[in-house]
C-alpha cells in the first residue's frame, strides 16, 4: 500500500476534484483489492491493476445518482479542507496552478490519459491496460489531449502556447 | 509540439502531490481487518442462520422522540466538520480543546430517504457485540451534493441506533423521522441527501480519535435553564426552550455561525453527553441580539429550541451545553 498509495490517491483526486472523496475512493480500492486479491491474474502491474479499479471506482462514483442530480459547488466550502495544515495547501497549490487547472478542464477521456502518462509514469501499454482500452486510442487521446492543453494555456496566457 | 511534451512531462511528473497520509493507511488497514473478520464472523453466522432457519437480518426502528431538533434551520452556509477540526480555527483558539470521537463499526448497506423518514440498514463490521449503549449517531442533512460525510450541513442531529444487539455480521434495518429537516415544498417529503455516521459512545483521547471536534472557547456561566413550550401538533412530542448565558473566555472573537452547540440532559450531574441515558442534541445556535459574532470576553445569552418525545421530562433531568466548532 505505501508503494502504490500515492499513485491511487492522487489519480482518485484527479478525477473527483475533493480531497475527502479521493481518500474515500482510495480506501475502497485498496479493501477491494485486498479482497480480490486471489483473482489478480498478473497480467499486469500491480500498479496498473490498483489504477484500473481506481478509475473504475472513480467513474462509478461520478456516474452515481448523487452527483447527476445534485449541484456541485467547486472546492466546496471545508469539504475541500484537508486534515492538515499540508494536505490543505498542497490542495490550494493545485487550484491555484494554471497548468493542473487546464488538466482538469479536459474531458474525462483526454484528462486521464494525461494524468496516468505524464502525473503517474505509466506507459502507452499500461495506460491502455489501466483504462481498458487500445494502445492506439491511448496514444490518440494523448495526441488530441495535448492539443487541447496547448490552446488552453495559450488562451490563459501561459507561454506553453509560445512554444 | 515535442518541447511542449517536454515540458509537459517535466512539470507534470514534478506536480506536487496529493498525500497519502499515514491517517489514511491506518485507516485502511483496520477496515481491511475489520472486513476480514466480519466475512469470517458472518461465514459463521450464516451456518447458524441456516441451521436454525433465520436470517440474519433483523430490523429495528428507531422512534423519533428524543433526538428532533427545532429550530435548527438557522443554517449559515457554513460547514460542519466531523471528520476534520476546522483548519479556520487557529491552533491558539482550540489549543488541546478537542473532542476524539471513534468511529463504530458500523458500515452503511443503505441509506436513503422514503418520504418523511430516513431509512439505513446497518452491518456490525467488527469484531464485537454492539448493543444500543454502545454507539451513537449523527444524522445530518446537507443543502447540497457532497461526497463526504457531514462536513457540510443544515440540519444535524444525534440518533439512537437500532434497539437490537448486534453480534459481528449482524445487520439491523432502522429508521428515523426528521420531523424539523428540510421538505421539498411540492412533494413534503425530505429534500436533501441524508449523512449518517456512528460514532463509540465514549469520547477518547485525540491521538486516538478518527475524529476531532473543536471545542469552542465559551463557558457556560450560569447553570442552563430548560422550559416545557407545549406538545407538538401531533402530540408525540414535546417543545423545550434551552437558556444560557455565555462568556467567550478566548482571545479572540468567535462568530456563532461556525459553531454548534451540544445540549445533553442527565439524571447525573457529572454525565458527558456520551452517557447512555442521556438526551442528546446538536444544533446550531439561534443568533443572539447582541450579533452572531461574540467578542473576547463578552457574554451573550443564547435560547435553543428543541423537541423532545414524550418521556423523559426534560426539566426533572440536569441541563448541560457544550459549544463546539463546525
Amino acid at each position: 500500500m505505501r508503494d502504490y498509495g500515492a499513485d491511487v490517491m492522487n489519480v482518485a483526486y484527479s478525477y473527483v476534484r475533493n480531497y475527502h472523496q479521493a481518500q474515500d475512493i482510495t480506501q475502497d480500492v485498496f479493501l477491494r483489492a485486498y479482497s480480490k486479491m486471489n483473482s489478480f491474474r498478473g497480467d499486469s502491474s500491480v500498479k496498473t491493476w490498483l489504477l484500473s479499479i481506481t478509475a473504475n471506482r472513480c467513474k462509478d462514483y461520478l456516474r452515481s445518482w448523487a452527483i447527476r442530480n445534485e449541484i456541485h459547488e467547486p472546492e466546496q466550502l471545508d469539504y475541500e479542507r484537508a486534515d492538515s495544515n499540508t494536505e490543505a495547501e498542497v490542495v490550494t497549490r493545485l487550484a491555484n496552478d494554471q497548468l493542473w487547472q487546464a488538466v482538469y478542464d479536459l474531458p474525462m477521456k483526454y484528462r486521464e490519459v494525461i494524468i496516468l502518462y505524464y502525473s503517474r509514469g505509466m506507459t502507452s501499454l499500461e495506460v491502455a491496460q489501466t483504462l481498458g482500452v487500445s494502445e492506439q486510442s491511448v496514444r490518440t487521446r494523448l495526441h488530441r489531449g495535448r492539443l487541447m492543453l496547448k490552446e488552453r494555456l495559450a488562451e490563459g496566457g501561459d507561454n506553453y502556447g509560445e512554444v | 509540439m515535442e518541447k511542449f511534451e517536454d515540458e509537459l512531462l517535466e512539470r507534470l511528473s514534478n506536480m506536487i502531490e496529493v498525500p497519502f497520509s499515514d491517517e489514511l493507511q491506518h485507516r485502511i488497514l483496520q477496515s481491511a481487518r475489520q472486513q476480514q473478520i466480519a466475512r469470517r464472523n458472518r461465514r459463521r453466522f450464516d451456518w447458524r442462520g441456516l441451521a436454525a432457519g433465520t436470517g440474519g437480518v433483523g430490523a429495528a426502528t428507531v422512534l423519533i422522540w428524543g433526538a428532533w431538533n427545532y429550530g435548527s434551520s438557522v443554517p449559515t452556509n457554513a460547514a460542519l466538520r466531523t471528520n476534520a477540526v476546522n483548519e479556520n480555527v487557529s491552533s491558539s483558539v482550540l489549543g488541546d480543546n478537542l473532542l476524539g470521537l471513534q468511529l463504530a463499526p458500523i458500515s452503511l448497506q443503505y441509506l436513503g430517504n422514503e418520504g418523511k423518514d430516513v431509512r439505513a440498514t446497518l452491518v456490525n463490521i467488527g469484531t464485537e457485540t454492539l448493543r444500543q449503549q454502545d454507539y451513537v449517531g449523527v444524522l445530518s442533512f446537507q443543502p447540497s451534493a457532497d461526497p463526504n460525510l457531514l462536513q457540510a450541513t443544515d440540519w444535524i442531529m444525534f440518533v439512537d441506533p437500532p434497539k437490537q444487539t448486534l453480534e459481528p455480521g449482524d445487520s439491523a434495518d432502522w429508521s428515523f423521522h426528521p420531523v424539523t429537516a428540510p421538505l421539498d415544498e411540492v412533494t413534503g417529503n425530505l429534500r436533501e441527501k441524508p449523512r449518517l455516521v456512528f460514532f463509540k459512545q465514549e469520547t477518547t483521547i485525540p491521538t486516538k480519535a478518527d475524529v476531532k471536534w473543536g471545542l469552542a472557547p465559551f463557558v457556560v456561566t450560569d447553570q442552563p435553564k430548560v422550559n416545557f413550550v407545549q406538545l407538538i401538533p401531533s402530540k408525540t412530542g414535546k417543545k423545550y426552550e434551552v437558556h444560557e448565558t455565555i462568556q467567550n473566555t478566548s482571545a479572540h472573537d468567535v462568530s456563532l455561525d461556525n459553531c454548534l452547540a451540544i445540549i445533553w440532559f442527565s439524571y447525573n450531574p457529572d454525565d458527558n453527553w456520551t452517557a447512555p441515558d442521556a438526551v442528546r442534541f446538536i444544533v446550531t445556535i439561534a443568533e443572539p441580539k447582541e450579533g452572531p459574532v461574540i467578542k473576547s470576553n463578552q457574554k451573550v445569552s443564547l435560547t435553543s429550541h428543541l423537541i423532545a418525545g414524550l418521556n423523559p421530562d426534560l426539566t426533572k433531568m440536569y441541563t448541560h451545553v457544550e459549544f463546539i466548532h463546525r
